[in-house]
């Protein structure tokens, strides 16, 4: 496969350009300047790689008019051909391939044949101008790869040491501070650092305890001496405290004479000025009685006048109401009245009695009525079904209708004969011609006894003809004679009849009816005169019992009378109560008047006061006096207290003195008994404690600096005793000498590896010149007519030096530019000659790169390019004809174009 | 009459220094802390429910270079709860807690016996005032005995039972420190009916005849002490003696390495982290576990596991994940030891670069010792002003070995 043709669709400021055919070996396409060469240099590249947008170095090519980049490359392969095209979009484009299978997606035809190279590549090695073949930078990427395919391998062996390298350095680096196994090393002082202080900890127990011991000892003779100190402040204190409260009480004693003295006298002065009314107090006990029944009498008289008000009101109802009875009674009547249960129940009886006769009289009037309203029914409509028949007046109908459903029946059975004759031609027809046929039969067969058998059947047919004539002419004198009864002139039809003779039915079944009805009304007319009479003789009875008893009213009801009765007893029941009232009110009087002798007796009120006097008055003098006993009461209590608080304060007096004497002494006792002296005072014993105080403080300060001793001391083994941070500290430390451990396995490891990568590398850029190098100093040295035999370069760095025979190497600075650009086209055919990746039909276009070569040069490149060619497609341009011409001349297999 | 019981334990390392273990987390950091002294408890809850006559301790009750106060108060906090039960405790110092080691001197009750450091000592054992056993014992004088003390034991004639309690080696086991050496014939020719020994963690009787047995120690203090760990409960008459196993540990070690060839993807990687875990906690039963993990092999996720803090991210999120679980798991390290998936044998026949350094590095490991040099070399200034001088687990050869997995694979990436 190889490209055959590159086209132009939009591009730069080329459109609808192509250039081709392009042959598979070395083509040679001649244009003038601006003919488009280093564009179409390009376009092959950004069809094969995407079109680049935005921010870049490179050139865009963006066509005047503003349209998306088109560029088109047809590759062919034995006569088949793909085209793709790309057109400019996102991501570089999309590319679609026109082959024999039709429309695809370009880059899968694409990625395969770019395999391996990248954009970068191919603008440096596969379609470069004079420009890029003198661009030293990028030919690092280019050595490196070159290296790395020289070496059989996919990355520069010496980036894989500078990272061994690097990896070594983050683990330890001579002179640095912070690399981990530094860290990790800090990190294990810091560990052991703390960890020998805890060893410390443990080492300081045993002493500690050693001086606690001692400490312990010191402490025991210290409490000993601070409890005998203390024993004897409290012995002081407590005989001090006791006799300062015997002191204290002392003085309170005779304070307490003195008062009481005082007191003694002022409640006999207050005793004196008191008044009592014996006499009063004499009747205190009648007075208090009195009082106590004041509010009872208070609420007899108001019920009293309640009593007598609800007398009036009754007596005046109950005037009223017997005035309501009528003339004649009076309060007393309604109690001359037996109205015992007996008179009730008769009463109920009776009534009853009257309400059914009244009921079976109501009912029995009713159903007549019911059953003469029904028959009047029943006789208009016979009398209406009579009337459309004209069967005349009421008395005759019913035997009317008799006859004439008679004759109508006559009637039906005449018309029914007269029918069945005119039906009955068939049967003499069909004999007729069964006689015809046995004769003819007979006649033709001569068969004597078939026509004597035809003479049956003839004669059968005749009688048949005959009868009905003659029973049609006596049929219609008997209808004529007929017809009037039932109001007709003509016979009518079957139909008509069975009509008539219908209604005639239906005409003597209400007339039937009608019967019935009127015999059941006359029965019920019968029944209620007979319930009529019954009630009136129940209803007479009832009025002379009435009479009997005076309870007639004016409409002598049951009820009213009732009513009569429930009323008397209610009257009955209001006298009675009005008499008991009466009785109560008297009750009541003899009471209020039995009180007011007692406040008499008492002396709340004279007899004169008490004649005018109501019965409030009366009440209030009792209550105004016992007022007067309570104060009275009062006074003779004060009196009474203030003499016995005398006689009290001054048995307390004396009381008082004598135990103030005690008292002294038992502090006299005291002070001996402290042993500070005899004939001490309370102020000695103050002396002796604040001695016995200062010896106690000094003793506790030596005794609070033992146990501060002590307690650090305890602090300090107890802080031993429970620490767990050692055994913390020892695994941290385990585990910081792992890390170092494996830290140190790594460095051991990535160091060996830096060491074995750098020994054979050495050896073998010593040893073996990597067959690119051997390959770029071979076209070197025939781009250079063999002046420059020698090409080399450590290749992990870029440093190419090139030497003639007998001569030191020189780097590409010091060369002519002429020399220099033949190097680095060498280096580029050397790699593009071992680039064994890369897909044999990608080509490689160089665009006038041969400008600054002299003729002999010129040859030189022309035949190493022809050479190249052979292997791989090569499309070179140019805009100078010498060089064409050179091309030429080389070899005539070439392809020629001419662009523009 | 009733046959003699008595607990054997010894080893306990009272508060130790836990090795190879980065316990960052609280609650992890306090139960290793708790641990030993858990154990100990268990111990003696073991003598108090079993009713034993007596406790014997053969060495290192605790470490006395930690000056562990701690450790002396529990020591005499238990010693005072068998002594409230009635059981006496008959101790040994061993190379951990010589006589002349550092010693708070706590106050212990009458019923416990410390051996003096100068000879072997005898003591009676009496029930109801009749006497059933004779306990022999000598302890360290100082951390480094080198002499045969087995030799001073010597049962005495009228001894009904004979129990001698020692600190030693025998046998001269490697990977143990050669303290108080001697044989078993040594041993048997004392004549005592059991030895109670101590110094060896690894629990087990190392002779029939006499019964000498080490009970290993009661809580594994570094992850070379994997499965159960605890003491014996011993019953002894005339026919001879039978042990009992009591683990007393609190929490397990355990170091497992994972292999990740068949591995394809990180995560199939973490899917066999927590079906390891699952296994460990079945195995430990209600026991919390230390583990670390090595990841081994070939593997196409070597690369992945190579990203710088990735390893890192799985081990945190797993721990947490871990922690939370009842009885919990500490992942204490997830060590990438993957290798790429390259074939070396390949690249050691190839002419490029990969090939030139492939058969160096395999030069280089084909001489240990001057791997070893390398190795040393580079670390020397390093190690020189450190703190600590660790002790690595990587050798000269292995290093070079991880040295040329590390070059091939940055060198066989893209670049």
């Amino acid at each position: 496969m190889f490209l055959r043709e590159i086209g132009a669709v939009r591009y730069g400021g080329l459109k609808k350009v192509t250039l081709g055919p392009l042959g598979a070996g070395l083509n040679v396409v001649f244009g003038r300047n601006e003919a488009g060469k280093s564009t179409l240099t390009s376009l092959v590249r950004h069809v094969l790689f995407g079109f680049p947008r935005g921010r870049t170095s490179e050139r865009l090519y963006q066509p005047g008019s503003g349209d998306h980049r088109v560029g088109r490359l047809v590759f062919s392969d034995k006569g088949t051909e793909w085209t793709v095209e790309r057109t400019e979009g996102v991501r570089g484009g999309e590319a679609v391939v026109h082959g024999p299978q039709g429309v695809e997606p370009g880059e899968e035809f694409l990625d395969p044949l770019k395999s391996g190279v990248s954009s970068g590549v191919y603008r440096t090695v596969f379609g470069f101008s004079l420009e890029e073949l003198s661009d030293m930078s990028s030919l690092a990427d280019i050595q490196s790869r070159l290296y790395a395919t020289t070496a059989g391998l996919a990355v520069n062996p010496h980036d894989v040491l500078e990272r061994l390298r690097s990896s070594a350095d983050e683990l330890w680096a001579p002179r640095a501070r912070t690399r981990k196994i530094h860290a990790l090393n800090n990190e294990l002082r810091s560990v052991r650092d703390a960890k020998r202080e805890l060893l410390e900890l443990a080492d300081q127990y045993r002493s500690d305890r050693e001086r606690r011991s001692v400490v312990a000892r010191e402490l025991e003779d210290a409490e000993r001496a601070l409890a005998a100190s203390r024993s004897e402040e409290e012995r002081l204190a407590a005989l001090l405290a006791e006799g300062r409260k015997l002191e204290d009480r002392m003085r309170a004693d005779e304070e307490a004479a003195e008062e009481h003295r005082l007191e003694s006298e002022r409640a006999k002065r207050k005793a004196a000025g008191l008044e009592v009314d014996d006499g009063l107090l004499a009747r205190a006990e009648a007075i208090e009685r009195l009082a106590a029944r004041c509010e009872l009498f208070r609420a007899d008289v108001e019920q009293l006048r309640r009593d007598e008000e609800r007398f009036k009101e009754a007596d005046a109802d109950l005037r009223r109401r017997v005035a309501d009875m009528g003339e004649g009674w009076t309060v007393d009547t309604p109690t001359a009245f037996s109205l015992d249960l007996d008179l009730e129940n008769r009463l109920y009886e009776e009534g009853e009695c009257i309400r059914d006769a009244r009921r079976e009289r109501d009912d029995s009037v009713r159903r007549a009525a019911e059953a003469r309203a029904e028959h009047e029914e029943a006789l208009r409509a016979a009398r209406e079904s009579a009337a459309e028949m004209e069967l005349g007046d009421d008395g005759m109908i019913p035997e009317v209708i008799g006859v004439r459903l008679q004759t109508v029946d006559r009637l039906l059975a005449l018309g029914s004969v007269a029918r069945s004759h005119e039906a009955s031609l068939i049967p003499p027809v069909a004999a007729s011609v069964i006689a015809a046929i046995l004769v003819l039969t007979g006649f033709i067969l001569s068969d004597r006894l078939l026509m004597v058998a035809g003479v049956l059947p003839a004669l059968l047919a005749i009688g048949l003809f005959l009868r009905p004539i003659m029973l049609r002419r006596r049929t219609p004198s008997e209808i004529s004679s007929l017809l009037p009864v039932i109001g007709l002139k003509e016979m009518p039809s079957a139909a008509k009849l069975l009509e008539i003779r219908n209604r005639l039915d239906v005409c003597r079944k209400l007339w039937a009816e009608e019967g019935q009805l009127r015999r059941v009304a006359t029965a019920r007319e019968e029944g209620a005169r007979k319930g009529t009479e019954a009630f009136d003789q129940a209803w007479r009875k009832w009025l002379t019992w009435l009479d009997q008893h005076g309870l007639r009213t004016p409409s002598n009801h049951p009820e009213s009378v009732r009513r009569v009765l429930r009323l008397l007893r209610d009257l009955r029941s209001r006298t009675e109560g009005r008499r008991e009232l009466e009785k109560q009110i008297g009750r009541r009087r003899v009471l209020a008047r039995e009180f007011v002798d007692d406040a008499v007796a008492i002396g709340a009120i004279t007899e004169n006061e008490a004649k005018d006097a109501s019965f409030e008055e009366v009440a209030h003098a009792v209550r105004s006096m016992l007022s007067r006993l309570v104060g009275m009461r009062k006074v003779a209590d004060e009196r009474r207290d203030a003499e016995a608080t005398a006689i009290a304060a001054e048995e307390r007096a004396s009381t008082e003195i004598r135990r103030a004497s005690e008292t002294s002494k038992a502090l006299d006792r005291l002070l001996a008994k402290s042993g500070v002296g005899e004939g001490a005072a309370l102020a000695d014993l103050e002396g002796a404690l604040a001695v016995a105080r200062l010896e106690a403080r000094e003793v506790e300060a030596e005794r609070s600096e033992l146990l501060e001793r002590r307690g650090t001391l305890d602090g300090r083994m107890q802080r031993g005793a429970e620490e767990s941070a050692s055994t913390r500290l020892r695994l941290q430390e385990t585990g910081v000498v792992q890390k170092i451990s494996e830290s140190l396995e790594s460095y051991a490891v990535v160091s060996v590896a830096g060491r074995l990568l750098e020994e054979t590398l050495e050896a073998y850029e010593a040893e073996r010149q990597p067959s690119v190098i051997q390959s770029a100093q071979d076209i070197f040295s025939r781009l250079t007519g063999e002046r420059y035999t020698r090409l080399a370069t450590p290749l992990g760095r870029f440093e190419p030096l090139v030497s003639a025979a007998g001569s030191s190497g020189k780097p590409p600075e010091r060369l002519s530019r002429a020399t220099a650009e033949q190097l680095f086209l060498a280096l580029r055919l050397s790699y593009l000659d071992n680039l064994a990746g890369a897909h044999p039909a990608l080509p490689v276009l160089m665009d006038d790169i041969l400008v600054n070569f002299d003729d002999d040069r010129r040859r030189a490149a022309v035949e190493v390019i022809f050479d190249f060619s052979k292997g791989r497609q090569v499309v070179f341009f140019t805009c100078h004809p010498a060089t064409a011409e050179a091309f030429t001349e080389a070899s005539e297999k070439l392809t020629m174009l001419e662009l523009g | 009459m009733r046959p003699v019981r008595f607990v054997h334990a010894a080893d306990l390392h009272l508060d130790a220094t836990f090795g190879g273990v980065d316990a960052a987390q609280g609650k992890v950091a306090d139960a290793l802390a708790r641990s030993t002294l858990e154990a100990f408890d268990r111990v003696v809850q073991l003598c108090i429910d079993r009713e034993a006559d007596f406790l014997v301790i053969a060495g290192d009750l605790h470490n006395s270079a930690n000056h562990s106060l701690r450790a002396e108060f529990a020591f005499q906090r238990a010693m005072r709860r068998l002594a409230d039960a009635g059981i006496g405790a008959f101790v040994v110092q061993g190379n951990h807690d010589p006589a002349d080691g550092w010693s708070a001197g706590l106050e212990l009750p009458e019923s416990v016996v410390v051996f003096p450091a100068d000879k072997v000592e005898r003591h009676e054992v009496l029930r109801d005032d009749e006497l059933i056993c004779a306990v022999y014992g000598w302890s360290f004088p100082t951390r480094h005995v080198t002499k045969n003390l087995s030799r001073g034991f010597s049962r005495g004639d009228g001894d009904p039972l004979a129990v001698a309690v020692l600190h030693t080696n025998v046998g001269q086991r490697e990977g143990w420190d050669n303290y108080a050496p001697c044989t078993v014939e040594d041993l048997r020719a004392a004549g005592m009916d059991y030895w109670a020994l101590g110094h060896i963690h690894e629990a087990g009787r190392i002779s029939e005849e006499p019964p000498a047995v080490y009970s290993g120690s009661t809580q594994g203090l570094n992850p070379t002490e994997q499965g159960p760990r605890g003491c014996f409960v011993v019953t002894l008459d005339s026919d001879g003696a039978v042990e009992e196993f009591f683990e007393t540990a609190s929490i397990r070690w355990r170091v497992l390495e994972i292999e990740t060839s068949d591995l394809t993807s990180l995560d199939e990687l973490r899917g066999a982290l927590e079906e390891a875990c699952a296994d460990t906690r079945k195995d430990s039963g209600d026991r919390s576990t230390v583990v670390k993990i090595t990841l081994v092999g070939r593997s196409s996720i070597h690369e992945d596991l190579t990203r710088a803090g990735l390893v890192e991210e799985l081990l945190e999120d797993l721990r947490q994940e871990q922690l939370d679980i009842e009885p919990w798991i500490w992942l204490d390290v997830l060590r990438n030891r993957t290798r790429p998936a390259l074939d070396l044998d390949e690249i050691l026949d190839e002419e490029g670069l990969r090939g030139d350094l492939a058969r160096l590095a395999r030069d280089l490991a084909q001489d240990p010792r001057e791997a070893d040099r390398v190795v040393e070399e580079i670390l020397a200034p390093v190690v020189f002003p450190l703190a600590v001088r660790p002790e690595l687990a990587i050798s000269g050869e292995e290093a070079v070995a991880r040295a040329l997995d590390l070059c091939l694979d940055l060198l066989s990436r893209e670049g």
